[in-house]
């Protein structure tokens, strides 16, 4: 049973300036950036433990750390918010299902429309903000924060 | 909403890429390498200021007039790193009539020109 479906549209840099380099190894960026209309497609669906499946053209160089798994991980730890990430109750996990659709294939595109989508069901961003996902990059708050003037 | 000390600010009445190329691979040259290749960047001097938003007055030439002559820092890096042939293959076509020229987006995995209207 598939909960959410959405597209992950593509982020593309217009600009990017790195500014210089942060105590903490990070690098502080500024950058420009707009949304294609094309993306990858993203499913979450309920399930006990947390998955991740890639399919698509370029499912076979996707392998290891991706954004979706991380998000997900991250949203663990807040333990009673859990329900947050979709229409799932409290007490389960839930399992993620990225496909690529055969357009991109990107690893990190694909955590966008999960918080689009979480968005549209007026969570705020108090409940499952980029500030409670601490360690996603800034990809987690661009895609967040995407204007629907920039798509 | 802060990650890693993100600001975001969005521009708020641009139409939206009107025309576009764009071309993705998975990434061979990973985020963390091309940022490595950066690793003889200074440190941040001082606390960092916002940047201004530019008034694009809700016109899509006048954001690709600011971000035409910018370029993307990580660039040279990610072409070190070999994510050359991705702008050849996108720089082909749209060299004639783009407003940017094919650019890598980020760290290099996405490359990407805007093209004229018409064109």
């Amino acid at each position: 049973m598939t909960a959410l479906r959405d597209t992950a549209k593509a982020k593309l840099n217009l600009t990017l300036e790195v500014l210089g380099r942060r105590d903490d190894g990070y690098h502080e960026i500024r950058s420009l950036v707009a949304f294609a209309a094309l993306g990858d497609g993203l499913e979450l669906e309920p399930g006990q433990d947390l998955a991740l499946a890639v399919d698509g053209p370029f499912a076979g160089a996707l392998s290891g750390d991706n954004l979706v798994t991380a998000a997900a991980e991250a949203a663990k730890v807040r333990g009673t918010e859990r329900s947050t990430l979709g229409a799932f109750p409290p007490d389960q996990d839930f399992a993620c299902c990225c496909r690529s659709w055969g357009r991109l294939g990107r690893r990190s595109r694909c955590l966008a429309p999960a918080r689009q989508s979480q968005s549209r069901q007026r969570l705020t961003d108090d409940s499952l903000g980029a500030r409670s996902l601490p360690g996603l990059g800034s990809d987690v708050t661009a895609c967040s924060a995407e204007p629907a003037g920039a798509r | 909403m802060t990650g890693r000390g993100e600001k975001v600010t969005p521009v708020r009445g641009i139409a939206g890429l009107r025309r576009g190329a764009c071309q993705s691979r998975p990434a061979s040259s990973q985020r963390l390498d091309v940022y490595g290749a950066l690793s003889s960047r200074p440190p941040l001097s001082g606390e960092q200021t916002d940047a201004e938003i530019p008034d694009f007055a809700g016109s899509f030439e006048r954001l690709l007039d600011h971000a035409a002559p910018r370029g993307n820092d990580l660039e040279a890096a990610a072409l070190q790193l070999g994510a050359g042939d991705r702008r050849g293959a996108c720089g082909a076509p749209a060299r004639s009539r783009a407003r940017i020229s094919c650019r890598l987006s980020g760290s290099g995995p996405t490359c990407f020109a805007l093209l004229r209207d018409g064109g």
